[in-house]
């Protein structure tokens, strides 16, 4: 019985093994892979005339479309902060999902908007508008009130009405940076023929609107719960998706921001109500499309950070969000499945789509084993108390060090951290192991289990109450 | 499973490792600090430097000057230090890495190319001018933003000259030279008759905003280029030199079959207030594409009191899209509502009534709801009452 026993945990223990090395390997190649694209980057931001940029009459305008549903709480800071835009020309088209809330009511009000009527043409399929307001205190503004019809039905809406050639995406309980817009179509415009499409990454903090500092410095939030998921952030936006971008397979323009150019949204019939959400499985399908066509395209992410959302300040909370995450990445890999290992797919079917499958879908499966492993391994006797601590050390370590790197390349990149800051996220990762990776195992397992039963729902999580900026 | 030695070996292996990057992390910190504190340390110590600047410098290297210069120093200040690090350098070595030899990297580029035009090296628009042409966007970029902050007219004649040449970004060229604010007109003239329509396009760009009159017989010829986009730019450029005797021109233009070029006609228009404009954009609200109706729609909403007539006889139009555009455009200038406060005072004035009839059904209800919104509740049952039918086909359209 203990020879059997010893020899699944064996294999078990390799398998678990083998899972980790793999990871750590994709990780470390990602993370030189990020490090390389992050300098060059760098380098282009601090060469750049954001002056004459900023002023210049001849940037590409942009349509910033913003769905809000029920946030009441926080979309007059998000909105005031896509008005404080440093961008030549551009407007805000916000869609009110069919809020229950103040929301409407919230934007009527502070922005004085007046309804107005203009016809439109439903190029992509959406709800129908119920009435459209422009706000008398900035022209730039566009209020679109309709019925729920969910995230990607609301872009879809935007779209339809959104005047100018790229069209950025964002979420409506995001603040943004003054310079967002500019340091994303920097990079469209330098090469607007493949460049189609532009991300970047998003800070995480309790009260988004008192994030950044005078000095530019961002502050981290002393919850340690929003502190780690900061730092997780870190790993997947500055490091993961500077990596794709280098190898021109983005897996995911994130929702709270996507800059496409709309030409080739519309192309490919806007986004999907399909999905529980639309900017993973969009980003899938323009690769599907580019790569089928055998047409030149990049996707390209950014170093910097362009603003700061608010994170679930629960785990439960937590739990649910991120259930939502593993599951609309298992939606959208099962959906494009065609694409592993293809080479016609060149590096998103070889790297990309292998990566998540690895990484991501498989990560709650192994990481299971893995606890299986030690406790059984543990309470029979074969591992022993020292190799327990051994292996505990190790694992801690080890993810420790990916996140230490993660650092590393957002503190070469551009300077976003206090000197206290930066040793309290130091000090944290040693013990994401032990206190954030348990949380995000069990979400991912709810995840995997709700995408199994084939749920689609969106389980947003309640917004704290916050001033406007 | 496997030896206690190797997983200790392991165990130290990944231990040291975090240490490192841990290590690594707070001296990348700390450098940054040290460097951004010494560079603002010099740069305020360099600003309250009297005259005689020169004979106090402390010695840097180019990219202890280049930091510097990013943490905003003085002109005077600036051109003195280049010249110190250009004295240490020496010339040459700045000049063959500004040009772009190979063995210096895009930083020593750049660094050289920061130095030898803060030092004013004779040569530095020659280098700037190959520094542009660089295939590498960084040093391209770096060579523009000098090029801008010169602002002379050389660095115009350069930056034209890479217009001409099609090289790096012209959108980006065509930015710093609307920039600058040394006399860049005369600059721009062989452009026009460039062959490349896209060093055309930029040109008459440029002409536009430069208010290049002395360029307009040559902006009027090529509102009749075969190339669309040229058409759409000179178009523009008319309507913001704003010459009335080009008034023909730009009312040609709303009739071209590109709709590029009417929505820039359309544009251009709203500068010129004249009936025969106000006419002319009043027949692109029935255009058949609607990113042309919504100029014209907006260039008339500009034109004010000018478009009521015209807009007015569109209402009657058999086409709905027209009619609503010209109902949005009288609600916008105020005519609606000058209208309704008139039919309230004279409600048996029976062509008036017709006529807001007209108005109130060619509204459709969102601007309808809109107009009666903002009246006063008395004169809402006014209202009702003289425009029962009206309201009522209104109401039905909602539904």
């Amino acid at each position: 019985m203990t020879a059997i026993l010893t020899t699944i945990l064996w294999w078990a223990y390799m398998a678990a093994l083998v899972y980790l090395l793999t990871v750590a390997t994709m990780y470390l190649l990602m993370a030189g892979s990020a490090a390389l694209e992050g300098r060059i980057r760098a380098r282009q931001s601090r060469n750049e005339d954001f002056d004459t940029l900023r002023e210049s009459p001849f940037t590409i305008p942009v349509s910033i479309i913003a769905p809000a549903y029920n946030e009441a709480v926080c979309i007059v800071s998000a909105v005031n902060s896509l008005l404080a835009l440093r961008y030549p020309e551009y407007e805000v088209i916000v869609v009110n999902d069919g809020s229950s809330d103040t929301t409407l009511d919230t934007l009527i009000t502070t922005y004085e908007l007046k309804p107005i009527g203009t016809f439109y043409k439903r190029t992509l399929s959406a709800t129908p508008i119920r009435q459209l307001y422009r706000s008398d205190r900035d022209p730039r503004l566009l209020v679109i009130d309709k019925p729920n019809g969910g995230k990607a039905d609301s872009l879809n809406c935007g779209i339809n009405l959104a005047r100018y050639r790229y069209i950025c995406c964002v979420d409506g309980d995001t603040v943004f940076f003054p310079d967002a817009l500019l340091n994303g179509m920097r990079l469209a415009m330098q090469n607007p023929a493949e460049v189609i499409g532009v991300t970047s990454q998003v800070a995480i903090s309790g009260r988004p609107e008192h994030a950044r500092q005078r000095d530019g410095l961002v502050r981290v939030d002393r919850n340690p719960l929003i502190a780690y998921q900061w730092l997780d952030y870190l790993r997947s936006f500055g490091t993961a998706r500077l990596a794709w971008s280098r190898g021109n397979y983005m897996l995911c323009a994130i929702g709270a921001f996507m800059i496409w150019r709309k030409d080739i949204v519309l192309e490919l019939g806007g986004m999907s109500s399909e999905f529980t959400c639309e900017d993973i499985e969009f980003t899938f399908r323009v690769h599907e499309y580019f790569r089928t066509k055998k047409l030149p395209y990049s996707i390209l992410s950014l170093p910097d950070i362009v603003g700061v959302t608010e994170g679930p300040n629960s785990v439960s909370r937590l739990i649910s969000q991120r259930a939502r995450w593993q599951r609309v990445i298992s939606e959208t890999v099962w959906h494009y499945r065609h694409m592993f290992g293809n080479p016609r797919f060149g590096t998103v079917g070889c790297l990309g789509v292998p990566y998540y499958i690895v990484g991501e879908i498989l990560a709650p499966i192994f990481q299971a084993l893995s606890v299986l492993v030690i406790v059984l391994g543990a309470l029979t006797g074969l591992l022993g108390g020292r190799e327990l601590v051994q292996a505990l050390l190790i694992l801690g370590c080890g993810s420790a060090l990916l996140t230490n790197l993660a650092l590393l390349l957002q503190e070469r990149h551009s300077r976003t951290f206090s000197g206290s800051d930066l040793v309290y996220m130091l000090l944290l990762t040693p013990l994401e192991l032990f206190f954030y990776r348990p949380v995000l195992f069990l979400a991912q397992f709810k995840g995997m289990l709700e995408f199994m039963r084939g749920e689609r729902g969106w389980n947003k999580f309640a917004r704290n109450e916050r001033p406007a900026v | 499973m496997i030896s206690a030695a190797h997983l200790t070996v392991v165990m130290w292996t990944v231990i040291g490792a975090w240490a490192l990057t841990t290590a690594l992390v707070m001296i990348e910190f700390e450098l940054r600090v040290k460097r951004n504190a010494r560079a603002s340390d010099l740069a305020e110590q360099l600003k309250s430097t009297g005259r005689g600047a020169q004979t106090e410098l402390p010695e840097m290297t180019r990219s202890e000057f280049q930091a510097l210069s990013h943490a905003g120093l003085p002109a005077r200040v600036e051109t003195a230090l280049a010249k110190q690090v250009r004295s240490h350098d020496g010339d040459n070595l700045l000049l063959t890495l500004a040009n772009g030899a190979r063995h210096g990297s895009i930083e020593d580029r750049i660094e050289a190319l920061h130095v030898v035009t803060s030092g004013r090296h004779p040569e530095m628009y020659a280098a700037l001018g190959a520094a542009l042409r660089a295939p590498e966007p960084e040093v391209a970029a770096m060579a523009l933003r000098l090029l801008k902050e010169l602002n002379d007219e050389a660095a115009v004649a350069v930056l034209v000259d890479a217009l001409a040449a099609g090289v790096y970004l012209p959108s980006r060229i065509a930015a710093a030279v609307d920039r600058m604010t040394v006399e860049r007109a005369s600059y721009l003239g062989p452009l026009l008759q460039h062959e490349s329509q896209t060093v055309r396009f930029w040109a008459l760009l440029l002409c536009g905003r430069t208010g290049a009159s002395q360029w307009a017989a040559d902006v009027r010829r090529l509102v009749t280029d075969p190339a669309p986009q040229v058409r759409r730019a000179a178009v523009e450029a008319l309507g913001r030199l704003g010459n009335p005797e080009d008034h023909s021109h730009v009312l040609a233009c709303l009739a071209d079959s590109q709709p590029m070029v009417r929505v820039h006609a359309a544009r251009a228009a709203g500068s010129f207030a004249l009936d025969t404009m106000a006419t002319g954009l009043a027949r692109l609200l029935s255009d058949r594409e609607w990113i042309v109706r919504a100029a014209a729609r907006d260039s008339l909403c500009r034109m004010g009191e000018v478009a009521t007539a015209a807009v007015t006889r569109v209402l009657w139009e058999g086409d709905p899209f027209a009619a609503n555009n010209a109902a949005e455009v009288l609600f916008q200038t105020g005519a609606t509502a000058t209208l309704i406060a008139r039919l309230l005072a004279e409600p048996d004035d029976m062509e008036l009534r017709r006529l807001v009839e007209r108005l109130m059904t060619a509204s459709g209800p969102q601007i309808a709801r809109a107009v009666y919104d903002q009246l006063e509740p008395d004169h809402q049952t006014e209202l009702e009452r003289v425009l029962t039918d009206a309201l009522a086909v209104v109401r039905k359209r909602a539904r």
